[in-house]
């Protein structure tokens, strides 16, 4: 009975596995390099970035696109978080992921349901290991998206996610320290342990559409609700109340592309991006060594604009890109004040301003295989003096070269 | 049958009319007559077309024109297309855009002319068919099925293309021919292509989550849950009040390391009564208070250096305050005191300032009292009895008399912010203290014979040691 039901299934699964249409898509990017911090040069690292993923045509219909992706980042990169400056930062991540795409061939719209699942690693300082960094993620998103195809190649979109954060290795000091000691806790009422974890939905509307025959226009306005179900409210005097906090991100992204032709061979492209960031937060702050309450710790508005241009030379199938993009952050935390050089509150709110400077060459050297060069430059500067634990000014490049390999 | 013979004969009175016919529509299929702004659906049965009229055809929709001569264009969904001239001569059409296959047999010398925005093809030969996309920017990409075909740009430069070769023309001009992918290697190709498509779009799914764990972690850092030692490994820190009672409350500052747990730095006031909900006020007094007396007396405290196995404790008891610039002891007066607010020290010479000073204070080892003193009501520090036989805070009678002790402070590396405080007891045993100044504030280590080998690490703001003052 077993012998035959196991029969059943490799026969269906042939005859399934000879049904259906599969390509791969994927690539290979490998790039080596450097990055100065502050004046600091670190060591020659590199990064690496590998993406498989066996696509499959089931029928007219129904595509599956399963995926794998693993990335590694040893040469930290300009938009990052770099104002931690810690000495020697890794991070390694790999994806899974399965993404239907469902379709009416006569119809105008497209239905992709997915599941994805992450795992992060990083590696922050030299006695982090693998596996157990303190901000090591592991993260599930579940969701759909919908498309409609306005005129080829472009569509609007609307998508809705579920998501789930972990990070295994962080739970609170404090929630450690749940112990009498000298007959007195060490611990507030309502300690949290897994205060990063978080939870919630993500919403996106985005789309595309050509402006006449010299522009085309890119937009998205995007939503992620976030519950921190182990982390409870900072209240005015330091305490910890019975409700848990939650974050509203709003982001809203517009791009303008115009390409011009000079000729067959001898193209350029020229690019201007807009967009805010405007994180709420029901969660506050509370400066324990001055007795200071600081709402609306984690609220913020950012701008941020980017220019670019491109020179493509040679023919469609293989010409050489070369791109230089300039950018510059505006970061605006609307409640929190400006600290002084050893700590004190000043007025006003804290500001940080970020300008960025990338330039990149690709350079095709066979079908499918391209050298890659990027130089990129930040220079960042805030009012905030106070940089004890996190630096707001600071200048950083990073340099790499590579190659990349595209299925 | 009767479809096709109603094709025919409309295509034969098209042909007295000069026009051609449209026929298999499919979709939203619409047409616009000659010198009419508006558009009409071509509807499901043949319908003449004339010239001047134009035919488009929506998402998916699909719609083939026969010409006068009998030639066909097949045109594809969102394309756009304008019929310029179909007589026994020869027929023009203009595709602005989307895609059409032109097929033609026995053109007999007739001229079948297709002009895009950025190229004009004519078909060579008696039997010919190809295929002709327009995208944005005009840019055309020609695709031959069968026969020869003439293609001019807008340059005017001209070339022939063959049949199964592939040429792209835009506004530059052409692009070289190349051999066209066959049938299947195009459909592999398209979803290979909108497969590719589809694999971005689900990596940028995962773009808002990397942005909300970027700021997690940005804010953990600015908030200082995360220093690095003077060994440049990594030390978590929290630092937070706990209120257990109305009038008192206990600073915490605690350290975790991967090798070595938890360690802490707690400092524990009970006031005189009940303190504010913003302890700001109660911070900036701590220290001292300039003028007059601080709202608030701290009446006693406890400040311990503690991990799991070991803890050095200060606790003191019977606090009040005293002018120390007005007392009878000039080596206590104090110049300068501590402003909080701005983190620097003002001057406060010649002026009142109160602080608190403790009838009753000791220092523990693992519970082990190491030194203490005792007094009434003490108005200088210099009246304080050192303890010997009893407990200072709880008067018990001690098993053995507290051995006499040396301190000394010393600053071993010049170079750098470090400093060694000893207390060396007559009875062997010790008490030391290492100071480091780091990048994140202060490191201290403690060490105490009691604690049999072990140490205990603590890294903090070193702001609270000049607020509180008495920590040990």
């Amino acid at each position: 009975m077993r012998h035959s039901f196991l029969s059943a299934i490799l026969v269906l699964s042939a005859s399934f596995a000879g049904a259906v249409e599969w390509t791969p898509v994927g690539g290979i990017t490998v790039l080596g390099g450097m990055q100065s911090f502050a004046g600091e040069r670190g060591s020659l690292s590199g990064n690496a970035d590998a993406s498989f993923a066996p696509a499959m045509r089931l029928d007219d219909r129904l595509s599956l696109l399963p995926s794998v992706r693993a990335e590694y980042e040893g040469t930290r990169r300009v938009n990052d978080v770099l104002g931690t400056a810690t000495s020697a930062q890794e991070r390694f991540e790999s994806r899974l992921a399965i993404r239907a795409v469902w379709s009416q061939p006569s119809s105008r719209w497209r239905f992709k349901p997915a599941v994805a699942y992450a795992r992060e690693m990083l590696k922050e300082t030299k006695d982090e290991t693998w596996g157990l960094g303190l901000y090591d993620q592991v993260r599930w998103t579940a969701g759909a998206e919908a498309e409609l195809m306005t005129v080829a190649p472009h569509s609007l979109r609307l998508a809705v996610d579920w998501f789930q954060v972990a990070y295994p290795n962080y739970t609170t000091l404090e929630s450690q320290a749940v112990f009498q000691f000298s007959g007195q806790s060490l611990a507030r009422e309502l300690v949290g342990d897994r205060v990063l974890d978080r939870t919630g939905w993500q919403f996106r509307v985005g789309g595309d559409a050509s402006l006449g025959s010299r522009a085309v226009a890119e937009g998205s306005l995007l939503g992620v609700w976030s519950r921190f179900p182990s982390q409870p409210l900072v209240d005015e005097g330091g305490q910890l109340s019975g409700r848990t906090r939650q974050d509203f991100l709003t982001s809203a992204a517009f791009a303008l592309r115009m390409p011009h032709d000079w000729n067959a061979d001898l193209r350029a492209r020229a690019g201007l991006e807009l967009g805010v960031n405007a994180n709420t937060s029901d969660q506050n702050g509370y400066d324990a060594t001055r007795g200071r309450f600081l709402a609306g710790f984690y609220d913020y508005v950012e701008w941020r604009v980017a220019p670019s241009a491109s020179v493509v030379i040679g023919p469609p199938r293989r010409p050489v890109t070369a791109q230089l993009k300039l950018g510059r952050r505006q970061r605006h935390y609307t409640r929190r004040p400006p600290q002084g050089e050893t700590g004190a509150y000043g007025s006003g709110s804290l500001t940080t301003i970020e300008w960025t400077f990338g330039a990149s060459l690709d350079y095709p050297m066979a079908r499918r295989l391209s050298l890659l060069f990027s130089v990129e430059r930040v220079s960042a500067s805030s009012n905030q003096r106070y940089q004890r634990y996190y630096r707001y000014a600071y200048e950083a490049a990073t340099a790499l070269a590579g190659l990349r390999w595209d299925w | 049958m009767r479809r096709t013979f109603l094709i025919v004969v409309l295509a034969a009175l098209s042909r007295s009319a000069g026009a051609a016919v449209v026929s298999d529509t499919v979709g939203l299929v619409q047409i616009r007559a000659a010198g009419d702004a508006r558009w009409r659906p071509a509807g499901q049965a043949a319908r003449s077309l004339a010239v001047g009229d134009a035919v488009r055809t929506g998402f998916g929709a699909r719609a083939v024109v026969v010409l006068e001569a009998g030639e066909t264009l097949a045109l594809a969904g969102n394309s756009h297309l304008l019929l310029v001239e179909s007589s026994g001569v020869g027929s023009v059409v203009n595709l602005l855009f989307g895609s059409m296959r032109l097929s033609a047999q026995a053109l007999k010398g007739r001229e079948l002319v297709l002009r895009t925005p950025t190229a004009t093809v004519r078909a060579r030969g008696e039997t010919v068919s190809w295929m002709a996309s327009v995208f944005g920017g005009g840019n055309t990409v020609l695709q031959v099925d069968k026969g020869l075909i003439g293609v001019e740009d807008e340059r005017g430069r001209g070339m022939l293309l063959r049949q199964g070769q592939r040429l792209q023309a835009d506004a530059g001009g052409f692009h070289e021919p190349i051999e066209a992918p066959t049938v299947d290697q195009t459909r592999r190709d398209e979803f290979a292509a909108s497969m590719r498509r589809e694999f971005a779009l689900e990596l940028a799914r995962d773009e808002p989550q990397r942005l909300v764990a970027a700021e997690t972690r940005r804010a953990d850092h600015e908030l200082g849950h995360v220093l690095t030692d003077a060994d440049g490994r990594r030390v978590r820190a929290e630092e937070y009040l706990v209120r257990s009672s109305a009038d008192s409350f206990s600073f915490v500052a605690l350290n975790g390391r991967r090798e070595g747990g938890l360690s802490w730095l707690t400092w524990t006031g009970v006031f005189d009564r009940a303190l504010p909900r913003d302890l700001s006020d109660v911070f900036s007094s701590l220290s001292g208070h300039a003028d007059a007396p601080a709202a608030w007396t701290l009446v006693s405290y406890e400040a311990v250096r503690g991990s799991f196995s070991d803890s050095l404790i200060m606790r003191g008891a019977g606090g009040h305050q005293v002018d120390l610039n007005s007392n009878a002891d000039p080596t206590d007066d104090v110049s300068s005191l501590f402003d909080p607010a701005t983190d620097a020290y003002v001057s406060v010479a010649g002026r009142p300032v109160f602080r608190t000073l403790f009838d009753r204070s000791g220092l523990y080892a693992d519970g082990v009292l190491k030194r203490g003193w005792t007094g009434v009501n003490l108005s200088a520090q210099a009246d304080a009895l050192p303890s010997s036989l009893n407990d200072p805070l709880t008067g018990a009678a001690l098993a053995a008399p507290l051995p006499a002790f040396t301190a000394n402070s010393t600053f071993p590396d010049g170079s750098a912010t470090r400093r060694l405080d000893l207390e060396s007891y007559a009875d062997g045993s010790a008490l030391g203290l290492e100071t480091r100044r780091v990048a994140d504030g202060f490191q201290q280590t403690q060490t105490a014979t009691e604690f049999n080998g072990r140490s205990i690490q603590v890294l903090f703001s070193p702001r609270i040691l000049a607020e509180t003052g008495d920590i040990p």
